[in-house]
């Protein structure tokens, strides 16, 4: 028996994950589309004017985002000046298919697409840093280098803000993760729907409140072309568990992911509790809690033939970056402070969060 | 989208190769039987110490014991409230400084009914914890589960809380024997039919489960109060508590996070909770409940008898013991972050709006740009109709409700000129519960039956609502915000 849609009574062909509400095509397109501008006027994401980089990896996320901003801006008249920004890291055949998807999507959407290269920003390709350092921890390098090129690139293009696809359920995972790690700093950043604002480029997230399986949906019945980009370097064993977690959570009850969205929101870190204060990089200017950049800490090792250094507790690398140190005249880093570097903007000192550095951490958006 | 994992797992405190046996005691240097927190090896003298001392400790810190302070201990028969009688027992022996200075007493809520057991296999359950609990020598009680449902709404005047015809204990002057105690002890009453259908009515074990505890919750605190006790003790383990972070992350419970784990949970105005086994985790209870000859008597519970898989506690649970199987520090860092939080905007604790089913802060006044409110847009949105689905499933009203003697009936119903009498309050809309309830309870009680809550959620609901009425109608004519 064909199922009704609930809106038009026209013939039904989904239900949405999101409201389990069986909706016709047209009237899912509408649904959703009309719930970005809502979660975009009411954040109060954009102003008029403003240029905007939409970090587009090929990926179904940023590959509707891309589609999405470029029809919600001409449709409600944002007057925004949006450009497409993709990332290449260098990796030899890894990036080819997504870039070629991104090239796809501008000429499609007509939107001016900018693609900064990891060379162009670092001077290292990842295929180089892989050769350098061994296939272990290149993931470090390029969640780290991935995010700050994002930035650069950003800032290469003269935008006043980057719009990333970060969905509901990405958000949920990092609410969960940041719990398991302890991690109260990213915990209480990490459910804010612009993020960065003071200082760094204001980054936002107009997707917050869509589930994964909708973007996925739009993608499928507006036929949107996109490549399905995971890293090819295998996931964090511990993130795993949390994302299996939520997807178990999401069967047993399908509103859980904005459940935890709330439940981030409803909660705020006690007065008491001491925060790690924000600074900038000495050496380029970016956001960092320490003197030094993740960023800049990773390529400082390279370039001294020590790619081991910021990865862990490597002691010996750091040990002979300070002999280095000691023997170079215009070295600027302590070798203590550039050795605590762990990541670039929010662990707290040890004593602070207890077990903080018995699970490990991830760059957040 | 890639993952920076700093070199991932070799970050992790592994687990400690090494057994017990081979280790010797942190403390005397004796040989080790026990390894507790994550690698403190003790022997069996040094861990009593070490435990007894901690449990104080625990009680201690927070201060909000007096001398001479009543305390009523829930005790369930499982291994955590067992250990904390124990405990307890152990304190109270203590000479001088290390004495607990409190008087306990015990309370079983029999939950007979949630398991679907029969009077006679519910009865027998009784008369073994009676035995146990007769063991201590403290005062002890037994009550059950659906007298939860005749508690009355809690604004209501103390004098309409009569003690329950079914609740049973060693203090009743008239019974000397404990077979006639137990003997009068209702298994079967009318509200135990109520309470059978309102849980089959719950459409998911994970709001059958919220419902359970909530019911539980209430009766200790409604028996307190009528027993004259202004604390409760619970068993809860850190182990528990962590797992029920996640568990209320992942309910949309955040807000209550800071309640649901604190050692002295005070949302009840008049009664605090306390929980003193919080900082010990559930294997270091079992080994102590092992190690000292403290008996327990297993019981099945909805979670025993789901799989894992079942519901959002179950799920929670089983995933948090498997990562604190690999990763020991997994219970303490998720404890340690919940006692970072607090619920937001909660600086001035007095002027707190509560929720009409768990009590705890209203987290449902937020602004525009929050996921209640998408959620909201979404389902008027695809619904073209806001979000009162359940409307017609509770317009059915009960007529004429024999437990509903509050004189709070004789009020008005609110919509017209106050003269009508009429008892609207039995029946409660999806609409007016919205106003009352947290975002948790909302998702709770979106999966049952409205019509068969209990009182004292639906009065609660109708009486807040008829008030926030009476504001409006008056508001232009207050000088001053008054809660
Ligand atoms: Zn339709
Ligand atoms: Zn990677
Ligand atoms: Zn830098
Ligand atoms: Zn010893
Ligand atoms: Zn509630």
């Amino acid at each position: 028996m064909p199922v009704s849609c609930r809106l038009c009574g026209g013939s039904a062909i989904l239900k949405r994950p999101k409201t389990g509400d069986a909706l016709c095509k047209d009237c899912f397109f509408s649904a959703f589309e009309a719930e970005i501008h809502q979660t975009i006027l009411d954040a109060e994401l954009f102003k008029k004017g403003e240029r905007v980089a939409v970090g587009a990896s090929g990926g179904k996320d940023s590959t509707v985002l891309a589609y999405i901003m470029k029809l919600l801006n001409e449709r409600h008249d944002y007057g925004l000046d949006i450009v497409l920004l993709s990332v290449d890291e260098g990796i030899t055949g890894y990036r080819d298919d997504s870039l070629e998807t991104v090239k796809r999507n501008q000429m499609q959407y007509d939107l001016p697409l900018k693609i900064v290269s990891y060379e162009e920003l670092y001077g290292w390709t990842m295929d180089a840093i892989v050769k350098q350092i061994g296939l272990k921890s290149n993931c470090t390098f390029c969640g780290v280098f991935r995010r700050q090129a994002l930035d650069r690139g950003a800032l290469l293009v003269k935008a006043d803000k980057i719009v990333t696809g970060h969905n509901a359920d990405d958000i949920a995972e990092t609410v969960i993760m940041n719990v398991l790690r302890g991690d109260v700093a990213r915990l209480r950043r990490c459910t804010a729907i612009t993020t960065g604002a003071d200082g760094a480029l204001p980054r936002c997230k107009p997707f917050k409140y869509t589930y994964e399986k909708e973007i996925v949906m739009y993608a499928y019945f507006k036929k949107l072309d996109y490549f399905s980009t995971e890293c090819i370097y295998s996931p964090n064993a511990y993130r795993g568990h949390a994302r299996t977690y939520l997807k178990d959570l999401e069967k047993i009850r399908p509103s859980s992911i904005i459940d935890i969205i709330h439940s981030g929101e409803s909660l705020s870190i006690k007065k008491d509790v001491k925060m790690p204060t924000q600074g900038t990089c000495t050496r380029c200017g970016y956001i960092s809690s320490r003197p030094l950049c993740k960023a800049c800490v990773l390529l400082e090792g390279l370039n001294k033939g020590l790619p081991k250094l910021g990865i862990g507790k490597e002691h010996k690398e750091r040990k002979k970056l300070a002999l280095l140190q000691a023997q170079s005249f215009n070295q600027t880093i302590e070798p203590a402070t550039s050795a605590n570097v762990t990541t670039e903007s929010s662990t707290p000192s040890s004593s602070s969060i207890a077990g903080a550095n018995t699970v490990p951490q991830r760059i957040d958006f | 989208m890639c993952q920076v994992d700093e070199e991932g797992i070799s970050l992790l405190e592994k687990k400690p190769s090494f057994g017990a046996s081979s280790r010797d005691c942190m403390k005397c240097g004796d040989r080790a039987v026990v390894i507790a927190r994550i690698k403190d090896a003790f022997c069996r003298s040094c861990f009593l110490t070490y435990f007894v001392h901690r449990f104080r400790a625990t009680f201690g810190k927070a201060k909000v014991i007096r001398d001479g302070d009543k305390v009523l201990l829930a005790f369930s028969g499982g291994q955590c409230s067992s250990a904390m009688v124990s405990l307890v027992k152990r304190g109270l022996d203590q000479s001088t400084h290390k004495k607990l200075r409190f008087t306990p007493a015990l309370i079983y809520i029999d939950e007979g009914v949630v398991t679907g057991q029969s009077k006679e296999e519910r009865a027998t359950t009784c008369q073994k914890i009676s035995d146990i609990m007769k063991e201590t020598g403290f005062p002890w009680y037994i009550a059950s589960l659906e007298e939860a449902l005749e508690i009355p709404a809690q604004n209501s005047s103390p004098d309409t809380c009569q003690a329950g015809s079914s609740f049973h204990s060693n203090q009743d002057p008239n019974t000397d024997e404990l077979a006639g105690k137990l003997e009068g002890l209702c298994l079967e009453t009318e509200h135990t039919q109520r309470c059978r259908d309102l849980l089959a009515s719950a459409k998911s074990l994970t709001a059958k489960q919220d419902l359970v505890s909530n019911l539980r919750n209430r009766l200790l605190v409604h028996k307190a109060r009528q027993l004259g006790y202004h604390k409760v003790a619970v068993g809860d383990s850190g182990t528990r508590l962590s797992s029920g972070i996640l568990a209320n992350l992942a309910k949309g419970r955040g807000a209550s996070i800071p309640v649901a784990m604190a050692f002295a949970d005070d949302r009840w105005s008049d009664v605090t909770i306390l929980r003193p086994m919080r900082e010990f985790t559930t294997k270091e209870i079992v080994m102590y409940n092992a190690l000292f000859n403290v008996d327990s008597l297993f019981q099945p519970t909805l979670a025993t008898m789901a799989g894992d898989y079942a519901s959002i506690d179950t799920l929670t649970e089983t995933f948090i013991n498997e990562l604190q199987t690999n990763f020991p520090s997994t219970v303490s860092t998720v404890f340690r972050t919940g006692e970072k939080m607090c619920t937001a905007g909660s600086d001035d604790p007095d002027a707190v709006r509560r929720c009409s089913m768990c009590k705890s802060a209203l987290d449902t006044s937020v602004g525009i740009s929050s996921a209640l409110s998408a959620t909201r847009f979404s389902l008027h949105i695809s619904r073209k109709e806001g979000s009162s689905t359940n409307e017609n499933s509770c317009k059915a009203t009960k007529p004429d409700d024999a437990t509903c003697t509050d004189s709070s009936s004789e009020q008005c119903c609110g919509q017209g000129d106050g003269s009508c009498h009429s008892n609207q309050m039995k029946s409660v809309s999806a609409e007016s519960l919205s106003k009352t309830l947290c975002y948790g309870c909302q998702v709770t009680v979106r999966d049952m039956d409205l019509n068969l809550l209990p009182s004292y959620i639906v009065e609660e609901s109708a009486k807040i609502e008829r008030r926030s009425r009476m504001r409006d109608e008056i508001k232009d004519f207050l000088l001053c915000e008054e809660s």
